[in-house]
């Protein structure tokens, strides 16, 4: 829980920092992505769940819409992360890649669903490319460090003895 | 046991994404109320959270001068680099010094009210372009109250708590003002289609329109008042009915780097 307010304020506050013609990587899909394929795929639906519902709550679009998205797409992070190598770095950019735009393309058809589509056109294309490969980018710079300061505390100390 | 957590799973994932939609569907009043709440909750820490950041800005910046001062005079180091540190710190007052000039001269053009304000949060959501400011009702900010800076109109408040408000930028794909060409005086309707540019749509077919065309609240619609500059015209096409003319127009206000804000109450004379 600490954890998730660390990850909620640090999207409030300092993701901003990283934004680059309104397009910025985002942090809540990376650390999905880590928890899944390094810490524990089982409970990542409810983690998305709450991170969506914060994200719904400190932005403005469509309450629901944000929760949505992102619940739906932790459930194909999921399917993923069971079925590949969770070790290799590449799987998990390509799969960071893969669920930044399927969230994004979800936002879209839920809100598309609720609301007339006024945002929907060649730029949501553009910007849901730009932001995935953003995030893959930024992904690839915190996914090693979290490796290595995340891990740890996060599976809460547990070691295995090999001989 | 384990085939019923199977089978309830696809319901208990339904109802958890459903839910806060039909939240929101069925009650956006409560939704308004539980987001200010927690806007309400969160701005002290965000305004202590702003300061330090603005601390750490001027450190960071002055700490960067630092090698450079070491290349010019190894001996002077020490008194330079505090000289350098100053100068930074003096700079930063000084742009922010003439920023509140701007700001308090346009204050001294409008009749009405007027209350300048900072910006403590943006929109995390990467498809909103809203913004939190440090002042409420407290401070008399109203729904619809209108939100400028020097360089023209940068959107209005749609929700308020006591001493923070949430605020819609021009930008956002759902914010929309009647705006008018100054040179040919054409009307049409600008609005937001989530990129940094504006879209006037509605211009009439002989409109004599042309690209570098200065365009400004029209004072039609009740909302904002006449005169207000948004932007220059960067593209003018038709659209798909070839009925209408629409222009693109790159607004004066740099939204992504907004720092203060003033809002403005306008009366009925003004």
């Amino acid at each position: 829980m600490m954890m998730l307010a660390v990850l909620i304020w640090f999207e409030l506050s300092i993701a901003s920092y990283f934004s680059v013609y309104s397009i910025r990587p985002d942090f809540f899909l990376i650390f999905l992505v880590f928890y899944a394929f390094r810490i524990n795929w089982k409970p990542i639906v409810p983690i998305a769940f709450v991170l969506g519902v914060s994200k719904d709550i400190f932005s403005n679009s469509f309450f629901g819409v944000e929760t949505a998205s992102l619940a739906l797409g932790a459930v194909f992070l999921e399917f993923l992360a069971v079925r590949f190598d969770r070790e290799k770095r590449w799987i998990q950019l390509s799969t960071l890649f893969s669920f930044s735009l399927l969230s994004a393309i979800l936002f879209f058809v839920i809100s598309a669903l609720i609301k007339p589509p006024s945002i929907l056109g060649s730029w949501f294309l553009t910007k849901s490319l730009l932001s995935s490969c953003y995030t893959t980018l930024a992904g690839s710079a915190v996914l090693p460090m979290a490796e290595r300061w995340l891990r740890f505390p996060l599976r809460g100390g547990r070691q295995y003895e090999l001989f | 046991m384990r085939f019923r957590v199977h089978l309830s799973r696809p319901f208990i994932l339904a109802g958890a994404i459903s839910l806060p939609l039909l939240v929101g569907a069925a009650s956006p009043p409560l939704v308004d109320h539980l987001r200010m709440l927690t806007t309400t909750f969160v701005s002290p820490v965000l305004e202590v959270q702003a300061q330090i950041t603005r601390f750490a800005q001027d450190q960071t910046r002055a700490l960067l001068e630092l090698p450079h001062l070491r290349r010019n005079n190894e001996v002077l180091r020490s008194e330079v680099q505090g000289l350098k540190r100053d100068l930074v710190r003096l700079e930063e007052l000084k742009q922010e010094r003439a920023r509140l000039e701007e700001l308090l001269h346009l204050k001294k053009s409008f009749s009405g009210k007027v209350v300048a304000a900072h910006v403590i949060q943006h929109d995390p959501s990467l498809w909103g372009h809203y913004i939190v400011i440090d002042k409420g009702e407290a401070d008399g900010i109203r729904e619809n109250t209108i939100l400028m800076n020097s360089q023209g109109l940068v959107g209005k408040a749609v929700s308020t708590g006591a001493h923070s408000s949430r605020a819609i930028l021009l930008v956002d794909h759902e914010s929309r003002v009647s705006a008018m060409n100054q040179r040919t005086r054409d009307v049409g309707l600008a609005g937001g289609n989530d990129t940094l540019l504006l879209r006037m749509i509605y211009l009439d077919r002989d409109a004599q329109i042309a690209i570098g065309d200065t365009i400004i609240t029209s004072g039609l619609g009740g909302v904002y008042p006449k005169g207000i500059p948004i932007g220059t015209v960067q593209m003018i096409g038709e659209d798909e009915t070839e009925l209408t003319l629409f222009a693109v127009v790159k607004p004066f206000v740099p939204f992504s780097k907004l720092e203060e804000v003033l809002c403005v109450f306008f009366t009925t004379e003004s």
